[in-house]
């Protein structure tokens, strides 16, 4: 037998599909042929391969409960009559009984369809008793909804039941009760199509449809447990940012993402693929506001005044609602104060001369950029400040340092930053504990959170964290966090968050937050410990 | 005592008894049936919600349609032949679908990573993140195979379909699907090669 014989039946040897006579001819031929001996072994290893590819369950119960309604569905169309060649038929003929009917002879059919119909008008009914309760001035009628419902009948349909959905509510619902925004409303449909049970819908319905900026803190505390459930949603997000980022997206597919996704972008530092997206968001008049704002925060991180400022012009050519006007104000008025610090730093280091400033030349600029958010410009005047400081100085700027190369999208860098730090021997444990929460944060964006939780837990078993009890229960949030958000373990993280009421309402603000994007550049995680309290370390010497 | 009873009853049958008006077949035949149909089409398109939206449509056609099942096919030949139909339209239908499965250069972080893989524990959590990777090479060179090439292998491979069987499923002669087979495993190969995971 031939090289070419044998690979015309190597497939079939494989599969042990060939006579005895062929097996043993293959077989003597590959004993002396190392070509063939090669292909086989490299068919076999990709069949390995192969096996292991795993495909997540689908969920035969919701199936089975959707295709009892799509059949169902099926009755308004008539079922053309034609010849088949399938034995006779013994007792009733099959035309004589339409499939529907058919099936609703089945109890187990009549049950689905029965609660199937049951769900439906509940929801109904909580998207109107939510409406009353957030007592928008409008009467608001059942019509109203009643796209909706259409779309949510046909349950199979999941994309225009997302197309009805948005329609709905930004034209009419959206429209009537001020509060709730167009982002909450996507928000809104997304949930519904996380969860295949309807039950723990119920719950989501009603908790974002209160998420309104009229709503009393002490009413939204009470809230919190009914957001656990989005969390399977959040992680297939955040994987989702993954693939994003691997696949760097051709500019045509950027088009199907939407700015919930930049964000995500950004928060793995990949502002690339972030700032295409809402660039082109803006071009296609989707969200504009939201990502003019979002792209502004970026150039201004990266000292790109003109095109920040170019980005804030774009936003307020927007028609929007007043909480958009608000943060487009504030906004600009942070991107002007940097461009007066810029000017004032470009002007210092003109004064200072080229090459040689001093250390402390260098602080003052520094200082200058800080304040302008200029991250990408800090971070080269960090690097050329940080030899000229003794060792004991270092420590500061280099965690100040890993930050700037964070907020820029840099984490390779911010990690060796880091692990330079933490490896020089220093003495102040509240600067290490700093630098380990910065770690915490980074290998949190590179999507390493094995190594994100136990660096946390490793913080929280430490003596000094025990004592102060803010940063403690800030450390068993992010925990927590990690473990619903990134991990999905829900439980746990569930277990983390309820060990404090403190702790519970933070989660809620937070996440009120990022369903109302809010480009909030004030709100700079309050991570380090306070210098103060290195002071009184210094003090007290005792402690180390 | 009905359900043990209905084990022995092959699919075929089951079938057949809904076309003549029997309803309860119904939820036993998806018990049997859902799973496999809705793995043939994740490991064709790669994508979990396309793929669950299709294999309803394969189990709204198939009941449909129970009164026109062929007695001289097998039924899971008839159902795999229903899925391969409505997968190739949805594959034609979407272009923009292998666009998106095109490699780039950072895939070269990953492959680095896949290629370290070897010196980490089979039970650790790098193992498993690598391992999700090589999958996600793997989707992605499956993805680069045409859909007669990967149509073949997924029934293959996956479903463990004779060569006979997805002959008829695909409506050609059991020496092509043969070599079809062997071509998408020797692209795969290649591909796996060329990013260093091999």
């Amino acid at each position: 037998m031939d090289c070419e014989n044998v690979k015309s039946h190597l497939q079939a040897y494989l599969h042990r599909e060939l006579s005895q006579e062929l097996t043993s001819a293959v077989e003597s031929h590959i004993l002396v042929c190392k070509t063939c001996k090669a292909e086989t072994e490299e068919l076999k290893l990709m069949s390995k391969i192969l096996r292991q590819w795993k495909v997540p369950p689908p969920d035969i119960e919701q199936a089975k409960n959707t295709l009892a309604v799509a059949l169902s569905l099926k009755r308004s169309v008539p079922v053309v009559e034609e010849k088949v060649d399938i034995e006779p038929v013994e007792k009733e003929p099959a035309e004589a009984i339409s499939i529907p009917e058919r099936l609703l002879k089945s109890n187990f059919v009549r049950l689905l369809i029965a609660a199937s119909i049951v769900v439906f008008i509940s929801l109904g009914l909580l998207l109107m008793f939510n409406t009353t309760r957030i007592e928008h001035p409008a009467k608001f009628e059942i019509k109203d909804f009643m796209p909706a419902v259409a779309a949510v009948t046909n349950v199979r349909d999941l994309a225009n039941l997302k197309v009805a959905f948005t329609e709905f509510c930004s034209q009419e619902y959206a429209q009537k009760t001020k509060n709730v925004n167009k982002i909450i409303t996507y928000e809104f449909v997304n949930t519904i199509l996380a969860f295949p049970k309807m039950e723990q819908q119920k719950d989501d319905v009603g908790t974002l449809l209160i998420f309104a900026d009229s709503i009393p803190e002490e009413e939204l505390s009470s809230l919190r447990v009914s957001l656990f459930p989005r969390a399977g949603q959040v992680q297939e997000d955040i994987w989702f940012t993954v693939e994003l980022r691997s696949q760097n997206l051709l500019q045509e597919d950027v088009s199907t993402l939407s700015t919930k996704h930049a964000i995500l972008a950004e928060s793995s530092g990949n502002y690339y693929d972030a700032l295409q997206i809402y660039q082109k968001e803006i071009e296609l008049g989707k969200d504009r506001a939201t990502a003019a704002l979002r792209s502004a925060f970026i150039f201004m991180k990266f000292g790109n005044i003109g095109k920040a400022k170019r980005m804030i012009g774009v936003a307020r050519m927007e028609e929007s609602t007043p909480i958009v006007n608000k943060l487009t104000d504030e906004m600009a008025r942070r991107i002007n104060q940097a461009a007066v610090l810029k000017k004032q730093w470009i002007e210092l280091k003109l004064q200072y001369g080229e090459n040689d400033y001093t250390a402390n030349e260098l602080k003052e600029i520094l200082d200058l950029q800080m304040k302008a958010s200029d991250y990408q410009n800090a971070s080269i005047t960090l690097g050329d400040l940080i030899p000229q400081l003794d060792a004991r100085e270092q420590g500061w700027y280099l965690l100040q340092q890993a930050w700037c190369y964070k907020e820029v999208g840099e984490l390779g860098k911010a990690r060796v930053v880091l692990n330079s730090l933490l490896d020089s021997t220093t003495n102040d444990k509240n600067l290490e504990i700093a630098a380990r929460f910065e770690l915490f944060l980074i290998t949190k964006a590179q999507e390493k959170f094995d190594e994100s939780i136990s660096l946390l837990t490793s913080l929280i078993k430490e003596p000094v964290v025990k004592e102060n009890k803010r940063l403690l229960e800030m450390l068993i949030f992010s925990l927590g966090y990690t473990f619903i958000y990134d991990i999905g373990d829900v439980e746990r993280g569930k277990w983390f968050l309820n060990s404090s009421p403190e702790i519970s309402s933070l989660m809620l603000i937070d996440l009120i937050d990022r369903i109302n994007n809010r480009p909030d550049p004030e709100k700079i995680p309050d991570y380090t410990v306070p210098r103060n309290s290195a002071a009184q370390r210094k003090a007290n010497p005792d402690e180390v | 005592m009905k359900v043990s009873k209905r084990k022995r009853v092959s699919d075929e049958k089951l079938i057949k008894k809904y076309a003549r008006g029997d309803g309860s077949c119904f939820e036993e035949l998806v018990n049997r049936n859902y799973e496999r149909i809705f793995q043939f089409i994740y490991r064709m398109l790669g994508d979990y919600e396309k793929s669950r939206d299709l294999c309803q449509e394969v189990f709204v056609r198939v009941f449909e349609k129970a009164d026109r099942f062929n007695a001289k096919y097998r039924f899971s030949t008839w159902l795999y032949t229903i899925a391969k139909n409505l997968v190739i339209n949805e594959i034609r239908d979407n272009e923009r679908h292998k666009k998106s499965f095109q490699i780039t250069i950072n895939e070269h972080i990953q492959q680095q990573r896949i290629r370290d893989s070897r010196n980490y524990d089979i039970n650790s959590p790098q193992y498993i993140v690598i391992n999700r990777e090589l999958m996600a090479l793997l989707s992605r060179a499956m993805m680069r195979l045409n859909e007669n090439e990967r149509m073949v292998l997924v029934l293959k491979e996956y479903e463990g379909l004779s060569y006979d069987e997805i002959a008829a499923i695909m409506e050609t002669a059991s020496g092509t699907i043969k070599s079809w087979v062997y071509r998408a495993k020797k692209e795969l190969v290649k591909y796996m090669k060329d990013a260093e995971a091999f």
